[in-house]
């Protein structure tokens, strides 16, 4: 018997393979919740949705208890809880969450890189898509925290307010666009968050040239737009695109361009893929060369 | 003996710059110093056995598998790197809980075990402490912790006494002999000889990459001295035991004709002889001190040791 396999106790270790990612996941998720500025960030997303949630609870406690205030909201279509209200919402957390997760995963592998974590990691049973999967996994957790949850978490709501079959009947399809929609804005942001960590060379640097990059992508499709008349040039814009996209799902008829839907899908896709491959490849060179 | 780690001309090359060149070694449990100047390929040679690097030329074995995404072989080994590794903000505590996490272990288990290795390297009062805040020896102690945590099988140490104050090397001296008692084996590397001779014999000397001997500190030795044709300054090479005493000239006239002396220095108080046949010539220094009462204050063997034979090898 080799004699390193003799009577001391040493740790074999226990987890399946498949799961390996989640210690790396809650190491994220940990030390961002023990960061003031992100709990600030947290804040103010939970703001939107307490103000949302205020007025769901005012509108369906009115409109049942008071026939006269029923009758004054129904004519304030901003105040009315339906698809519009739902894409507001979205619409409105939308630009948190993408500051959220510029705070949270641009450092999130420039840090690693920069401290010498990766021979570290390397050195644990761990491959490089246990590292790809936690990081991305950690900051889509994150943005999924601040777009669908409360989306649905409203919905909930709506519905527990005015319960009843018909209530459910007219609301229960909201929850695939707020899923749908929730989705498609926040894995784009968070693989290009994450690919521009992977790219820099500090946490400053990679939220700078992603912040840069993003308000290029909003101001140069509208200037073209504006100085040719030509609405089109808008689904440039990524984060148009995908807007565009959720005034399909949620129903919407007064949109800001008209073009397929898929259009808006494809140009997210583009974006997630990208962000993730360039992630998966620069995780890999430093797995080979640590 | 079973081997822990065995490469086989093995040779590792960035671009042009050849790291670590053909290079057949096995190491068994222990504590073994990898040895060598800085650039001489020792944390090369490290990452290969970790399977951070992929040999550019032979092969590496650990636990007798290619430990390259080798998940099995890594839960068994420990890694403490050179250079210093923390994410930023965390405790000591939590750093090491966190890498007991990444090795499988369960939230209570990490926890115990980070508490324990901690404690271990005498970092309990300040485990809860910010590692931005620590001293470098600190530091130094809470990598080896996160390395030793989950008792692994196999440790490297990559350069583990930089920044330690004397009486922490001591400590891990100490605590590096004590941990490879059972069965385990330790890898130190290590560009400052004394160090690694307090903690072990059984070295590898790396230059430029290369092989230069492997084995017993004191065998080597003995075989550089038994081997003068192949070694440009036979006497040089040959033991050394200094006598010291108030009258070294009557001492050396006495061994004036002794067939295993090659050499003798003279210095204001002391003779050194130079011999092939350091045993036969302690045993006879001895003998004529005792018959012929000669006064005598030490006897030393100034080049038996690592910092002497890595001289030597590297002339």
């Amino acid at each position: 018997m080799p004699i390193f396999e003799q009577t001391y106790r040493s740790y074999e270790g226990n987890d399946r393979l498949m799961w390996r990612w989640r210690a790396i996941v809650w190491q994220e998720l940990r030390t961002l919740i023990a960061a003031k500025p992100f709990l600030m960030l947290l804040a103010w997303a939970s703001l939107l949705f307490l103000l949302r949630a205020a007025q769901v609870i005012a509108v369906d406690s009115f409109r049942s208890s008071n026939r006269n205030v029923a009758a004054m909201l129904n004519q304030f279509d901003a105040l009315a809880i339906n698809e519009a209200m739902f894409l507001n919402f979205l619409r409105t957390e939308g630009p948190v969450m993408v500051v959220i997760l510029l705070y949270a995963g641009s450092g999130m592998i420039c840090n690693d890189f920069r401290n010498n974590l990766m021979e570290v990691f390397f050195s644990k049973p761990l491959t490089w898509i246990d590292y790809v999967l936690g990081k991305s996994i950690a900051l889509i957790l994150i943005g999924l925290g601040v777009t669908l949850v409360p989306g649905l978490l409203l919905l909930l709501l709506h519905n527990l307010l005015v319960p009843g079959m018909k209530t459910l009947r007219d609301t229960a399809w909201l929850a695939g666009p707020i899923v749908a929609f929730s989705c498609l804005m926040t894995l784009p942001t968070a693989f290009a968050v994450l690919a521009s960590s992977a790219l820099s060379h500090g946490q400053r640097q990679a939220a700078t040239a992603l912040f840069v990059l993003l308000m290029g992508d909003l101001i140069i499709p509208r200037a073209f737009a504006a100085a040719l008349f030509k609405p089109e040039c808008l689904v440039l814009s990524v984060p148009l695109a995908i807007n565009q996209v959720g005034e399909t799902l949620f129903g919407q008829r007064n949109r800001m361009f008209d073009l397929p839907w898929g259009w808006g899908v494809s140009l997210a896709a583009a974006v997630a893929v990208t962000g993730a491959v360039i992630v998966c490849l620069r995780t890999r060179r430093a797995e080979a060369a640590a | 003996m079973t081997d822990v780690i065995r490469m086989h001309e093995t040779s590792k090359w960035f671009g042009e710059v050849v790291a670590v060149n053909n290079l057949s070694v096995a190491i068994g449990p222990g504590v073994t110093g990898l040895l060598g100047p800085n650039g001489a390929g020792k944390s090369t040679f490290i990452k290969l056995a970790l399977g951070l690097y992929v040999p550019s030329r032979g092969s590496v074995d650990v636990f007798g598998a290619t430990p390259r995404n080798n998940l099995d072989a890594l839960r068994r080994i420990g890694y403490c790197p050179e250079t210093d590794a923390f994410p930023e903000g965390m405790t000591g505590r939590d750093f090491v809980y966190w890498n007991m996490r990444f090795h499988g272990m369960a939230h209570g288990a990490a926890q115990s075990a980070a508490r324990e290795a901690l404690a271990r390297l005498r970092m309990e009062h300040r485990m809860d402490d910010r590692i931005a805040g620590y001293s470098k020896g600190m530091r130094q102690r809470v990598k080896i912790a996160q390395a030793i945590a989950h008792r692994p099988d196999l440790v490297f140490l990559d350069e583990p006494m930089s920044g330690l104050d004397p009486e922490g090397r001591e400590e891990l001296f100490a605590f590096i002999r004590d941990y490879a008692r059972d069965g385990r084996t330790v890898l130190v590397s290590s560009h400052i000889l004394h160090e690694i001779e307090r903690i072990t014999t059984h070295v590898v000397m790396l230059r430029n990459g290369s092989l230069l001997a492997h084995g017993d500190v004191h065998e080597i030795r003995d075989h550089i001295a038994e081997r003068p044709i192949e070694t440009p300054c036979a006497a040089e090479h040959a033991h050394a035991i200094t006598v010291s005493c108030p009258d070294p000239r009557g001492l050396a006239a006495a061994f004036l004709h002794h067939d295993a002396i090659v050499q003798m220095d003279f210095a204001r108080d002391a003779v050194t002889f130079r011999t092939r046949d350091p045993h036969r010539l302690y045993e006879e220094i001895n003998a004529r001190v005792i018959d012929e009462n000669i006064a005598i204050t030490a006897i030393v063997c100034p080049d038996d040791n690592l910092q002497a034979v890595f001289a030597y090898l590297t002339e």
